[in-house]
């Protein structure tokens, strides 16, 4: 079975997280979009050894615009990399931002996501769903899709994160489970118009080959981490349950 | 209950041009014994770029080479991928023809749509029409093979009047199946009067409801071809040894390589929002039954074998068919090996213990196919 080939190393500058101290967090009602796209190039060398890249990976990059709920409105832009974790389907978060320092906190510290502030935008409107990140006033990624139609809520399958921080003195995969119940999704064709690559931590692997982006109304809450992977096992070997602080 | 073999042809990491050659010849020596063996049929995958788990992605060459070297056992699309720009109804028709020719008669036709976005996003093919255009091939290509002229306005391809030749050996044309891999497509098969080609993976109490659900809807179908095939056959693993815990030690290594593998495809249901794909499609393991945990010596030195599963002595098999035999298929198809797990000569010697021990355990009640 393919698995990546990296080492901690790739993996330095993560910061530390106490996924102990997660609990749970109710986000309320949300706005989601998300745009899939196939990189170029052998991604193997971006994920451990603990996870199988899928083939191929997909690069997503995912917005949330949370309206209300426990830690009050936000916005959060994040790009993953499809992998398995065992047989299960995951994504690797290679890197992600929010708009509000306070929450990014929050999230790093209990669900290991890296703490960057940035200017998050993500427009609604019936013909264009559209998004942007801006970090010290500089344009990280543009994207936006056209002409959504609706499809069934159904249809949307979520697929859980995985998130490399510090637990101790180890580098450790967090498994990060939003729960999404989908109130309405829509799709249609993506269309990325930046993307910085450094800043999303692809190296030379741009997203090039669209796939599908999808728009939903969601109910989202995130659920207290209960599982943690050590990068350099497989997942049935690697991975430990979160003991509740 | 009739007997096949069906190859994915897995091929282990790292892929060597050497190790590619020799899972394909492997497969061929295990279809030319299973012919002189007395098998029914061998089943040939069609897959694109699913590194590891299929690299069968000519299996109509493949069977070619077969029909070569065979006199008897039926030849399988198991199963051609029905979207124009993987295959081209009409180049489906004349391939099956010629390979119906080739063997005197003894090709049959699977159809599918392939269920990753490996594949499909591959093709550059939007998941949404296979379902349409699958539908559209097993109508079409009964008339292709039986219409001296024939024309089509479609949803998912179009053609002007023309005799697409050469016609099929048999007369009026093979027999037409598809692979079940969501419940409910053997509804569509028994709808179409075509046979269901594995079961979708549920307990055994649930597929006898599935396979008298078919055997039922069948009998008022409106049929897409001039025959009708009312069978449902089932997919299995086999490896038959004298010796209980090395079969079950070697078997069950072949099935969770199996398992794993493709639980690592990658599912247009996990990652392309589609109504065209309510599951994944794939085929999750069975689980063990509590007799079979029990005949375990010792659970820690391998999995336990799934009730029903292909796996130890040959008594071990008689009661595992038994299983399938109770859920009314007509027969079951073999995974003899998966990445080359089991050296060649015991997936022979396999074979020959099945064909010698269990075989004639169990008569061979073929159906002849129905003219409409």
């Amino acid at each position: 079975m393919l698995v990546g080939s990296s080492d901690n190393s790739r993996w330095s500058g993560v910061g530390a997280a106490s996924p102990e101290k997660s609990r749970p967090l109710d986000l309320g009602h949300a706005q989601w979009m998300q745009l899939t796209y196939e990189p170029t190039g052998n991604c193997v060398h971006l994920f451990p050894v603990g996870l199988h890249p899928t083939t191929p990976v997909l690069v997503t990059m995912q917005f949330w615009d949370v309206k209300e709920g426990d830690l009050g409105p936000f916005k959060m832009a994040q790009v993953r990399l499809t992998c398995r974790a065992g047989i299960r389907i995951r994504a690797l978060t290679t890197n992600a931002v929010v708009n509000n320092a306070s929450v990014a906190k929050t999230l790093a510290e209990g669900w290991g996501y890296p703490e960057n502030v940035a200017d998050i935008d993500l427009s609604w409107r019936t013909d264009q769903v559209s998004a942007s990140v801006e970090v010290d006033g500089r344009n990280v990624l543009r994207g936006k899709m056209d002409m959504p139609m609706p499809i069934g809520v159904d249809d949307l399958q979520h697929i859980t994160s995985i998130n490399p921080a510090v637990v101790g003195n180890d580098l450790r995969m967090l498994q990060v489970e939003p729960q999404i119940a989908n109130l309405g999704v829509q799709r249609a064709a993506p269309d990325l118009t930046n993307f910085d690559c450094d800043f999303w931590n692809l190296g030379d692997h741009a997203p090039t080959y669209p796939v599908i982006a999808a728009c939903a109304d969601i109910q989202l809450s995130l659920a207290p981490v209960r599982f943690i992977q050590d990068p350099s096992l497989l997942a049935h070997k690697g991975t430990f349950a979160v003991e509740a602080a | 209950m009739e007997f096949g073999i069906f190859f994915e042809i897995s091929v282990p990491r790292p892929f060597t041009r050497e190790q590619e050659h020799e899972a394909i010849f492997n497969a061929l020596e295990q279809a030319k014994l299973a012919d002189e063996l007395g098998f029914d049929q061998v089943w040939v995958v069609e897959h694109h770029f699913l590194e590891e788990y299929s690299h069968s992605s000519a299996p109509e060459l493949f069977l070619t080479a077969a029909a070569m070297q065979t006199e008897k056992i039926r030849l399988c699309h198991g199963a051609v991928v029905c979207v124009p720009k993987i295959n081209h109804p009409i180049r489906v028709a004349e391939r099956a023809a010629f390979l119906d020719h080739l063997s005197k008669g003894r090709l049959e036709l699977g159809t599918a749509r392939s269920s990753t976005w490996t594949e499909l996003g591959g093709f550059d093919l939007s998941p949404d029409i296979t379902k349409a255009s699958w539908d559209e091939f097993v109508r079409v290509i009964p008339q292709m093979w039986t219409e001296d002229r024939f024309t089509w306005q479609g949803n998912t391809f179009s053609m002007p009047e023309r005799n697409v030749i050469p016609k099929p050996y048999q007369d009026p044309h093979p027999p037409m199946w598809v692979a079940v891999t969501t419940p409910g497509t053997e509804q569509d098969a028994a709808r179409r009067g075509i046979g269901a080609l594995g079961v979708a993976s549920q307990s055994f109490k649930q597929q006898e409801e599935t396979v008298k659900r078919y055997h039922e809807a069948i009998k008022t179908c409106e049929p897409v071809g001039k025959v009708i095939n009312d069978k449902v056959s089932g997919q299995n693993f086999l490896f038959c040894h004298e010796d209980r815990k090395y079969a079950t030690t070697t078997g069950m290594g072949m099935l969770q390589q199996f398992s794993a593998m493709n639980a690592h495809q990658l599912w247009n249901r996990e990652v392309y929002p589609s109504p065209a794909y309510k599951t994944l499609s794939n085929l999750a393991p069975a689980k063990a039954s509590k007799s079979n945990i029990a005949k375990m010596d010792n659970p820690r030195e391998g999995r336990p074998v799934p009730q029903g599963t292909c796996v130890g002595t040959p008594d071990d098999i008689i009661e595992a068919i038994k299983v399938w035999e109770s859920t009314g298929v007509d027969g079951i198809n073999f995974m003899l090996n998966c990445i080359e797990t089991i050296p060649q000569q015991e997936v022979l010697d396999s074979m020959r213990l099945f064909a010698k021990e269990v075989m004639p355990h169990f008569t061979k009640g073929k159906k002849k196919q129905e003219a409409t």
